[in-house]
């Protein structure tokens, strides 16, 4: 089965024109969003726009892509709101313009940040409004242009941008601790599928990956390691008309795959080194029935041929063969000798009865 | 070898966390000795919240390093951040960290050496003393940025109160961060053969780090003397071997 992961990275599908990436400080989904843009500059006839405002640029772009004329950056780290006194376009009109004077053809759209371009613009009503105008201005581009964001949660926007409203398609990406799935498999039994049934696991994943504070605690409190590994869960959540080859919808389609900078991004949950330990586990296998008590005994309880024999030839005094004693000739007779008491009379008594 | 060299890098911003019982003085006395014995053309600037220059100057001495010399030809720049916050209901402040962040910039561009590294010492009295958290965020942010322009690298000193549970500058500061060093007590409590714990992160940003890092499960184990540190690793100090 193709990874759903790198489908969603590489070749966005028609009409999923919306990506989003969710973080948390348990768990960075960077290096995704940085293979997204990797991809993105590689592929021709495609513009790329990323704006940068909390990440430095060097953490998406190496050198050689950089120089790319595909890809545009827009460099806003330095425009903190209070500390930068250089004097140019506000924030939003200066995304909007960027963005609406990208040369023709399909586009990509990539925020690094959604949260600092909240607290910049100073109201998430704002922000709200211009990503969704950044979405109209990519859909309208068409074929597969996509907008690109990346949020840490929790966020007061993620709930407004995962809403139908906002866009009707999307592919959302999560990146989860894999010292989350480890926790799920020794303290609530669940292991992740294929080791688990789908909907016992899904049943007790969501609402946990949901309460942020018990990955946190998982991966900084005292059992925790303190930050978290390079490589990660994730899960993939695909929502709306993503038509595969035989055209056929898919309402939402929810899996959880790997990503493990070793094995080259995404993999299977099994490749994930942190996890190989649910997969290797052995099964517990059934007791060979009751004990046998005759095994490991100092004395002998077995019998020598001979011994057998003449155990054999021993008469067992009450068991009964089943056949009758042997016939002596003489049937079965009651014999009686009447002594001077008895007063036996061979007439029948009744016969005088008139009745 | 522990604390690895180039650490960190210019550019580069290096988170040190500690908890009350596991302070990490002797981590940042350590990087401004290293950094000024480095190269003539190593500067520093300080920028000390909590700490005066006094005590400064007496754990340097413990190192046979005279900060005096190094003040008198502006190698090493004291910045007493006190003196430059804003605070209080009277005045307008729209940023009470601004004036702060503007003595630091002057202070880089004051005579650029290539080698430069900036001190903050500590980042959570701020919000202790009243900053509200975005307004510390926002200063987090310019000032790595201005690191990032001026080719400086950064060393940032935040208190833990709540160990298990990022605070809320935390959470900006693990987004900002190139490298986090943890410095935890012992779980099992006081030592006398070992002060502490340090474990080495990485920053959500960083890409291709040139130091591996270093969970809290095989952290590496120090101990404080009057000399300075010794760090081992777990299971193979003085008290065990």
């Amino acid at each position: 089965m193709p990874s759903l992961l790198s489908s969603a990275i590489a070749h966005p599908a028609r009409n999923q024109h919306l990506l989003l990436l969710q973080s948390s400080i348990a768990q960075t989904c960077l290096p995704i969003l940085r293979e997204v843009v990797q991809q993105a500059s590689e592929r021709a006839r495609e513009m790329t726009v990323l704006f940068c405002l909390l990440y430095p640029p060097s953490s998406f772009v190496d050198g050689s892509h950089a120089d790319s004329n595909r890809v545009q950056i827009v460099d806003r780290t330095y425009g903190v709101p209070g500390y930068d006194d250089s004097a140019g376009p506000s924030l939003k009109d200066e995304i909007l313009e960027t963005v609406r004077s990208a040369p023709a053809g399909p586009l990509n759209v990539i925020i690094d940040s959604v949260d600092t371009l909240a607290s910049d613009l100073d109201s998430h009503a704002e922000c709200t409004r211009l990503l969704s105008e950044l979405l109209f201005i990519v859909r309208t581009r068409g074929g597969p242009s996509r907008l690109t964001l990346h949020v840490l949660a929790p966020s007061p926007l993620l709930p407004l941008l995962t809403q139908t409203r906002f866009s009707p398609t999307l592919t959302h990406l999560t990146a989860h601790p894999p010292a989350l799935l480890a926790h799920l498999a020794t303290a609530y039994l669940t292991p992740p599928p294929p080791l688990a049934a789908p909907e016992k696991f899904w049943g007790v994943f969501i609402p946990i990956a949901e309460r942020h504070y018990e990955c946190e605690r998982l991966v900084f409190g005292p059992a925790g390691e303190g930050g978290a590994p390079p490589e990660a869960a994730v899960e993939v959540l695909v929502r709306g008309a993503a038509a595969d080859g035989a055209g056929r919808r898919r309402g939402v389609e929810r899996v959880l795959e790997g990503w493990s900078p070793a094995a080259g991004g995404p993999c299977e949950l099994r490749e994930l080194e942190s996890l190989k330990a649910l997969w290797t586990k052995k099964p517990i296998s059934e007791a060979q029935g009751a004990p046998d008590p005759t095994q490991n005994l100092p004395f002998n309880l077995n019998l020598t041929p001979e011994q057998q024999r003449s155990r054999a030839q021993v008469p067992l005094p009450y068991a009964h063969n089943g056949k009758p004693a042997e016939q002596n000739g003489v049937p079965a007779a009651i014999l009686y000798d009447p002594d001077s008491a008895d007063d036996l009379d061979d007439d029948d008594p009744d016969e005088d009865l008139d009745i | 070898m522990f604390p690895p060299n180039g650490l960190p890098l210019p550019g580069e911003v290096l988170l040190i966390t500690d908890e009350l019982l596991a302070p990490a003085d002797f981590l940042l006395h350590r990087h401004l000795t290293t950094h000024l014995k480095d190269s003539k053309d190593s500067r520093c600037v300080l920028v000390s919240v909590s700490e005066d220059l006094g005590r400064w100057k007496a754990v340097a001495q413990r190192s046979n390093m005279n900060l005096t010399q190094y003040l008198d030809s502006h190698t090493l720049v004291f910045i007493d951040a006190i003196s430059y916050l804003t605070l209080g209901p009277d005045e307008n402040t729209g940023t009470p960290l601004k004036s702060l962040f503007q003595q630091i910039r002057s202070a880089l561009c004051f005579g650029t050496g290539p080698n430069t590294t900036i001190l903050l010492d500590d980042i959570a009295s701020f919000e202790w003393m009243g900053v509200p958290v975005a307004d510390i965020a926002h200063f987090m942010r310019a000032l790595s940025a201005l690191c990032r322009k001026s080719d400086a690298s950064l060393v940032i000193r935040h208190h833990v109160t709540t160990p298990g549970e990022p605070d809320d500058v935390l959470r900006h500061l693990l987004q900002l961060c190139t490298y986090h060093m943890d410095v935890f007590p012992l779980s099992s409590g006081r030592s006398g053969s070992v002060s502490g714990q340090v474990a080495l992160h990485f920053g959500p940003a960083t890409t291709a780090p040139a130091h591996r890092s270093i969970p809290r499960s095989v952290a590496v184990q120090y101990r404080l003397s009057d000399a300075g540190s010794v760090f081992f690793d777990r299971g193979t100090g003085s008290g065990v071997l």
